[in-house]
């Protein structure tokens, strides 16, 4: 009797997850309490951090094998929550939401900020380059890479077609550097720029018509699309949410793109990237590695974005000069980039207020990120 | 004259069901044929055999039962029913194997031994042995040549080389001695370097990539910067041309509107005024008082208030004794 006492205990603590725990899970475990913990009491992109970490705790409590509970177990229902990133049809849905909640005006209003949004892709790029010398593969690097767009839906939709096997480390770097943006852009913004070109006032941006909103998203995906067709999936589920908020006759449609239906899917996509990151297959050198390239692409955005600012400086007129401290903002971080450009404005001039004109080069961001994910796709996929 | 129609539209239906049928065995396409085969491509009871391989050039599939296929095309004008027999090297596709169901874009190996009661894919003739220098595909009712595939037999018979169409189902093309043997797949078999090895060897610091993409991306966001700037050109304009209109308008009722520019000006409220009214509208239309409607008290709740789950109040109380 006693023997069939100890033999069930034995038998249920292998079934428990402390009978199948490892460093790596209680490693795993407490990232996804530190990003709940950043979520909740500094408010970095709570969102994003709050589901994610979640995840990350619901996916590193160890299991037996073969009882369908794993996100990566055939059959079990995150397995199922997780068809929608790997096969990419999350990060559109949330395009399309993003398009119904974007105000393009700012940018219709100031046409040449959407410069800043392309050059601030250079990150991706010279992500993909110093991945490629580390040893990654072509298709790995782009994957990689996109981490500098700072955009989390685009970088998982691109390595979800380039690199499934990586798309848990990039998905988490990328979202945990758009929570870190506060925390990363101001020291590089404050070591391109001096103190008289932090100071420069922009004029206000002009009154945008109706009829120009409803005309800037149905041109421009023609302009997009044509060009890069690619990206399609990205591009005109964004157009397409831009055009059903501007219209002003669907504003049932939007409503939902902007709220329910990105609020769910941000859950699904939150929760189940987090529980992607099991410790088996994320504690590799290889997520490192990764880590580190996100934040090199990350800092040469945000270098070059603002550098070019400075570019475009020699050529415009006094009065028609742009505050480099929007250079960041091309990173399509949105709006938290265009936000850290005006507390940093704030902090040498009380009363210069660069949100409005950050916000351009934000949402140009968000259109050259999704175009370089398309190239990036025709190139490599 | 209502069944009439129907009759008409039943009989176009059936008419276009057999055409859309008949045109779907109609691309199928002879694609390569191997006559000396000495340790290529074996059949099920592992024997090398001549053998022709069959491609569906559409994209939808194709049952090929009940077509020919032969080496001797005679009399397929007339059908094969003439003379109530089959031509003897006519050999029947049965319809009873479901093989013979060809996917969109796949292929059907044939085995050319004579031998029809090994099974389906083997055919009554063979070609080492045939007259002609040809195999024909004929349709299930005798009377359509699907396709017809010509060799040189003798170069076949003499060396170990398969003959086909370089590119998969184009017979238009000249067919020609192939490079590869490709039973039951595609003819167009060519070492290709993949996206990722040629982008390896052609780039491998990725600088080249960098440059095209961000000319690329620059491009994209330049068409939008000069679609916003005509925008905003054309805007101007509209708006120019909006003003004009409106002062001359304004000009013919000038004496009008002078009047009520001043009537106007005497009614003009100050911005304090304003304010006040807008924050007075915000209030009444989001609900907010300054004094509020409930009242905050630390009194008991009576039963009437009491929520229902509440089971102390719902429970008798006890009598009080009142004394006088």
């Amino acid at each position: 009797m006693f023997d069939f006492f100890k033999e069930g205990l034995i038998q249920f603590f292998g079934y428990s997850g402390f009978g199948n725990c490892t460093w790596g899970h209680i490693i795993m475990i407490c990232v996804g309490l530190f990003f709940i913990t950043l979520g909740i009491v500094k408010e970095f992109e709570p969102m994003l951090l709050v589901p994610i970490g979640f995840g990350m705790i619901i996916g590193n409590i160890p299991f037996t094998d073969g009882l369908q509970i794993g996100v990566y177990e055939n059959g079990a229902v995150l397995n199922y929550l997780y068809f929608g990133v790997i096969k990419g049809f999350y990060p559109p849905l949330i395009f399309l939401g993003i398009g119904a909640m974007t105000d393009f005006s700012a940018l219709i209003s100031n046409p040449k900020l959407i410069l800043v949004g392309a050059a601030a892709q250079f990150g991706i790029f010279a992500a993909y380059a110093i991945a490629l010398l580390l040893g990654f593969t072509p298709m790995e690097a782009g994957a990689i890479g996109i981490i500098g767009g700072a955009d989390g839906p685009t970088a998982i939709f691109l390595s979800s077609k380039l690199a499934p096997s990586l798309m848990g480390a990039i998905a988490v770097s990328a979202y945990s550097y758009m929570a870190l943006v506060p925390v990363i852009q101001p020291p590089i913004m404050r070591l391109f720029t001096n103190e008289k070109e932090r100071l420069i006032r922009m004029r206000p941006p002009r009154a945008v018509t109706h009829r120009e909103k409803v005309l800037f998203p149905l041109f421009c995906i023609l302009l997009t699309a044509f060009l890069v067709p690619s990206g399609i999936p990205l591009l005109g589920m964004l157009f397409f949410g831009n055009l059903l908020k501007e219209c002003g006759v669907t504003k049932r449609l939007a409503n939902t793109a902007s709220g329910p239906l990105i609020d769910i899917v941000t859950i699904l996509i939150g929760l189940t990237v987090g529980a992607s990151t099991q410790a088996t297959n994320f504690l590799t050198p290889k997520s490192i590695l990764i880590f580190v390239l996100g934040a090199f692409s990350f800092v040469v955005a945000t270098a070059t974005g603002v550098l070019f600012v400075k570019f475009l400086n020699l050529f415009l007129k006094e009065g028609n000069k742009i505050n480099p401290l929007i250079g960041n903002a091309g990173v399509s971080a949105v709006p938290d980039a265009a936000r850290v450009s005006y507390v940093e404005g704030m902090k040498y001039d009380k009363t210069n207020y660069l949100l409005m004109h950050a916000m351009g080069p934000n949402v140009a961001g968000v259109i050259g990120s999704a175009v370089a994910a398309g190239i990036l796709l025709s190139f490599l996929y | 004259m209502k069944s009439f129609s129907k009759y008409i539209i039943l009989l176009a239906a059936v008419l276009l069901t057999g055409a859309a049928s008949a045109q779907s065995v109609r691309d199928l396409r002879f694609n390569e044929i191997l006559i000396k085969n000495v340790d290529n491509f074996d059949d099920e009871y592992g024997r090398h055999v001549p053998w022709i391989e069959v491609f569906n050039t559409a994209y939808n599939s194709v049952n090929m039962a009940g077509c020919f296929i032969t080496d001797d095309t005679t009399g397929y004008a007339d059908g094969r029913k003439k003379g109530g027999n089959i031509p003897e090297h006519w050999y029947r596709i049965p319809k009873t194997d479901i093989h013979t169901n060809m996917p969109q874009r796949s292929y059907l190996v044939f085995y050319l031994d004579a031998q029809p009661l090994y099974g389906t894919f083997h055919v009554n003739f063979d070609p080492r042995t045939s007259k002609t220098n040809y195999i024909a595909l004929i349709s299930a009712d005798g009377k359509d040549l699907i396709d017809i595939m010509y060799y040189p037999k003798q170069e076949l018979m003499d060396s170990v080389v398969s003959y086909g169409y370089e590119k998969d189902g184009i017979t238009e093309d000249k067919a020609v001695f192939m490079e590869q043997f490709t039973p039951g797949c595609s003819n167009e078999v060519k070492m290709t370097v993949s996206k990722q090895e040629r982008l390896k060897r052609d780039d491998p610091y990725g600088i080249g990539l960098a440059i095209i993409s961000m000319s690329v991306v620059f491009t994209a966001l330049v068409l939008i910067y000069l679609m916003l700037k005509l925008f905003g050109y054309s805007s101007k304009k509209i708006a120019q041309r909006n003003a004009k209109k409106s002062e001359i308008e304004s000009g013919a009722k000038s004496s009008l509107a002078a009047a009520e520019v001043k009537e106007d000006e005497e009614d003009q409220l100050t911005g304090e005024q304003i304010a006040a009214i807008t924050m007075a509208l915000h209030l009444h239309f989001n609900s907010m008082h300054d004094e509020e409607s409930e009242v905050i008290t630390i009194d008991m709740p009576s039963a009437h208030y009491s929520p229902w789950a509440q089971k102390e109040l719902a429970m008798k109380k006890t009598p009080v004794l009142r004394r006088k």
